[in-house]
């Protein structure tokens, strides 16, 4: 009982050692500081104003009208007042068209043939053709698909009005053109806005981009400085790194108890991106999240000798973590290699659970598959934390006790 | 001449014995070709999985469900009971989209009455939930259509008056670019690019950062002869033609292996590659002259060049950007590139109409370096950053 209360209490002076000990590394390191704050805030500030507009509209078309009638001016009017495109109808050919096509003045381009209204009253099928520009996929979209319901609802008056003309009531001729109506909406983000599509996403990652950061460069300079069993001397000991690790993770959790109100708060606030959960669930989801970080960066932490060195590879893990989230493209597309491959990143799942949380009002019960594995996460990074802290303390003692 | 010479070989030895420059310029840009090359290997998202409650349970509606499956981005893998199930499946993320076929839809088609099919997808996921609805409007659309010609056809009508009647203008839409909207294609463009810059930039700042880091400022110094211009061109044309080579390998994966859209000035096209690695060298060189450690100068270079992918359009149009934004995507030497690489690849436009874009790149090449070369010969006759940090 005496042996087991001299560990605890032994453990327990370990682990406000490390814990103040860290967070003075932090307070006194300028890079880990503006890291914080640069990427924490300002990045995510710049990023939500880049596209706080949500979505694109009046994308500029061109309009070759060959046929310069009134049914075809009709449909150039209800071209320019779908909300995605913009008409541009000075053209007098396809060339001039073209021109503009190529100095990026228009992104599409629409030919109305000739014989339009008359291939249209006599009965005739006419076609329009239509340009798009998938080099922009955004622009393509909206070029094809205004382009397709403008037809689509200009044809279902044109029949309506004949139908009618035959005597039939509007309401029938409505319903005999189209037998099956389709309504189609959206859960959610309900315009389909790229901010608030993007920017949930991003908090989530940008947790792990810091934390990772943060660790890289504070234990690359101790590594560099050769400081890590000094600041950590109870390493060694037998289940000694266990104190350590819990010390570091809870810092950086408290630390993100404080961050993640400020950008939900302000930043969610000013651009007006939904929160559909309580601060709790958010808090409760994120510390394995957080856990299962601090413990990865520690470990690949360990593979860098200098401190510069982990901001870099950590820059270079965001986009490939946010391809592999399969929130942007879907999993689907994935193979299996690199769909097991996203499980190992704690992004995956942090990213997916934050996002069902807050921009799909989910249950907690709703993210409890993300949230395990969270843990389960923490606990394999976790093991390979201790593992790689205490070879490096090893190394490092060997290389002073040699000196 | 012969100074040049000197720092020149010195570097090329670098490039193969310091460890860091190693993994920078020779193992990273591989692995990250082969990452987005095999991550985008299927281009075209297919079998979506999506929901679908059938109140009804005719064959029309089995029909329906079919012919939704049969679409090629969508496969129904669930057919819940509920409407709520069907939510509690979006929120899961397990599937994209749940459509609803309502009670009595068989019964009513068959007496002409209209009816209507709901579909709820899942607008968190942009992408993938964009494609489910268009797929669905499509495959209902045509079923629809097909229920009124076979309506018509039973009153006597001929087929193709049919057709003529049900739809009296048709479209004919031509995509231009990328034909079949493969998002390789798209996407792989921007991030093999961005991350090649990424390495340039970063092995510009390794290579001046390794001297200042450790005091090497001043040896350099003296084998240039106190000739920065000797010094510089000593440094970097090493890692430009390494990079154009490495470059040339990324565009032999793009068009060659990968099959990408190469439509346009083949000359072009290795001209931007160019004029990319020279202006990110440049931006390189105004970070390490700006920095007071070797550290920051990293953090600016990685910072810069990451943010560059959102400002150079390809995921949200510079075009739908708040003004001020616009502004300042210009100053950015990828969107440039990216204009240029994109108008030459995929646009095959002509030449004359990427002037703008070359113009830029060359500004953005000039003026960094005469904004950073007083303060980096400063930085040389020093010898080392204020900090070391």
């Amino acid at each position: 009982m005496k042996s087991f209360y001299k560990k605890y209490h032994r453990a327990k002076i370990s682990f406000k050692n490390s814990f103040v000990n860290e967070w003075n590394a932090i307070k006194s390191d300028k890079a880990v500081v503006s890291t914080f704050l640069l990427v924490g805030f300002v990045i995510l500030m710049v990023y939500t104003y880049i596209y706080s507009k949500e979505v694109i509209t009046e994308v500029p078309v061109a309009i070759v009208n060959q046929d310069a009638t009134k049914t075809s001016r009709d449909y150039i009017a209800m071209l320019n007042a779908s909300e995605g495109i913009k008409t541009v109808s000075n053209y007098s050919d396809i060339q001039e068209a073209k021109n503009d096509y190529y100095s990026k003045k228009v992104m599409g381009i629409v030919i109305i043939p000739k014989n339009f209204e008359k291939n249209l009253r006599s009965g005739k099928q006419t076609t329009i053709i239509s340009f798009s520009d998938a080099s922009n996929m955004v622009f393509y979209k909206k070029v094809l698909v205004d382009v397709t319901v403008t037809t689509g609802n200009f044809n279902a008056g044109i029949v309506v009005k004949k139908e009618m003309s035959k005597g039939i009531p509007i309401a029938y001729a409505k319903q005999n053109y189209v037998p099956i109506q389709t309504i189609s909406t959206s859960l959610f983000n309900t315009s389909s806005g790229y901010a608030t599509y993007i920017i949930p996403i991003l908090t989530a990652l940008i947790i792990q981009l810091v934390i990772l950061m943060g660790i890289g460069i504070l234990n690359g300079s101790r590594k560099e400085d050769k400081t890590i069993h000094t600041n950590f001397p109870r390493l060694l000991h037998k289940a000694g790194a266990i104190p350590v690790l819990l010390a570091k993770a809870s810092l950086y959790s408290l630390i993100f108890a404080v961050i993640l109100p400020i950008q939900i708060g302000i930043i969610y606030a000013i651009f007006s991106i939904p929160i559909r959960t309580s601060l709790i669930l958010v808090y409760l989801f994120s510390l394995p999240y957080l856990t299962s970080v601090v413990f990865l960066g520690i470990a690949i932490s360990s593979l860098f000798k200098r401190r510069e060195d982990s901001i870099v590879f950590l820059v270079l893990l965001s986009i490939p973590s946010l391809m592999l989230s399969g929130l942007s493209f879907p999993m689907e597309g994935f193979s299996s290699f690199y769909q097991q491959l996203a499980k190992l990143l704690p992004s995956t799942s942090g990213i997916t659970g934050f996002i069902k949380l807050t921009q799909m009002k989910a249950s907690f019960s709703q993210v409890l598959s993300d949230w395990s594995h969270l843990w389960l996460l923490t606990l394999v990074y976790f093991i390979l934390a201790v593992i790689t802290l205490k070879v490096n303390v090893r190394k490092e003692k060997r290389h002073t006790s040699s000196l | 001449m012969k100074s040049y010479l000197h720092i020149a070989k010195r570097e090329f030895s670098m490039l193969f014995h310091n460890r860091s420059m190693f993994i920078f310029a020779v193992i990273l840009p591989f692995i990250s070709m082969l990452f987005f090359h095999t991550l985008l290997d299927n281009g075209v998202a297919r079998d979506l999985p999506v929901a679908v409650v059938d109140f009804d349970n005719s064959s029309i509606s089995r029909n329906i469900i079919s012919q939704l499956d049969a679409t090629p981005e969508l496969r129904v893998d669930f057919k819940p009971i509920s409407q709520l199930e069907g939510e509690r499946l979006i929120k899961e993320l397990k599937i994209y989209g749940l459509v609803i076929i309502p009670k009595n839809l068989g019964k009513d088609l068959n007496q002409g009455k209209q009816v209507t099919i709901t579909n709820q997808f899942n607008g968190n996921l942009l992408l993938p939930s964009g494609l489910e609805d268009k797929a669905f409007k499509r495959a209902i659309g045509t079923i629809s259509a097909g229920v009124n010609v076979q309506k018509q056809l039973k009153k006597g009508i001929y087929i193709e008056q049919a057709k003529a009647n049900f739809q009296p203008i048709t479209s004919n839409n031509h995509v231009l670019s990328n034909p079949y909207t493969n998002y390789s294609y798209y996407l792989n463009s921007g991030f093999l690019t961005l991350f090649f810059q990424i390495f340039v930039i970063l092995t510009t700042i390794y290579c001046f950062g390794n001297d200042l880091k450790y005091n090497k400022g001043e040896k350099l110094y003296s084998i240039g002869k106190g000739n920065v211009t000797t010094i510089l061109l000593g440094k970097i044309t090493p890692y430009t033609l390494w990079f154009f080579l490495v470059g040339l390998i990324m565009y032999f994966t793009m068009f060659v292996i990968g099959d990408f859209p190469l439509n346009g000035n083949k000359g072009g096209v290795l001209f931007s590659l160019f004029l990319l690695i020279i202006t990110s060298q440049a931006f390189a060189l105004l970070f390490v002259s700006i920095s007071k450690s070797f550290r920051e100068a990293l953090t600016f270079g990685s910072g810069f060049a990451a943010i560059s992918l959102s400002f150079s359009g390809i995921t949200f149009p510079v075009f739908g950007m708040p003004k001020v934004l616009q502004w300042i995507s210009q100053l950015f030497p990828f969107t440039h590139f990216f204009d240029f690489f994109l108008d030459q690849t995929q646009r095959g436009i002509p030449m004359y109409y990427s002037m703008h874009a070359i113009t830029g790149l060359v500004l953005l090449t000039i003026v960094p370096i005469l904004l950073g070369y007083r303060k980096l010969k400063k930085l040389l006759i020093n010898g080392a950053f204020l900090q070391r940090i």
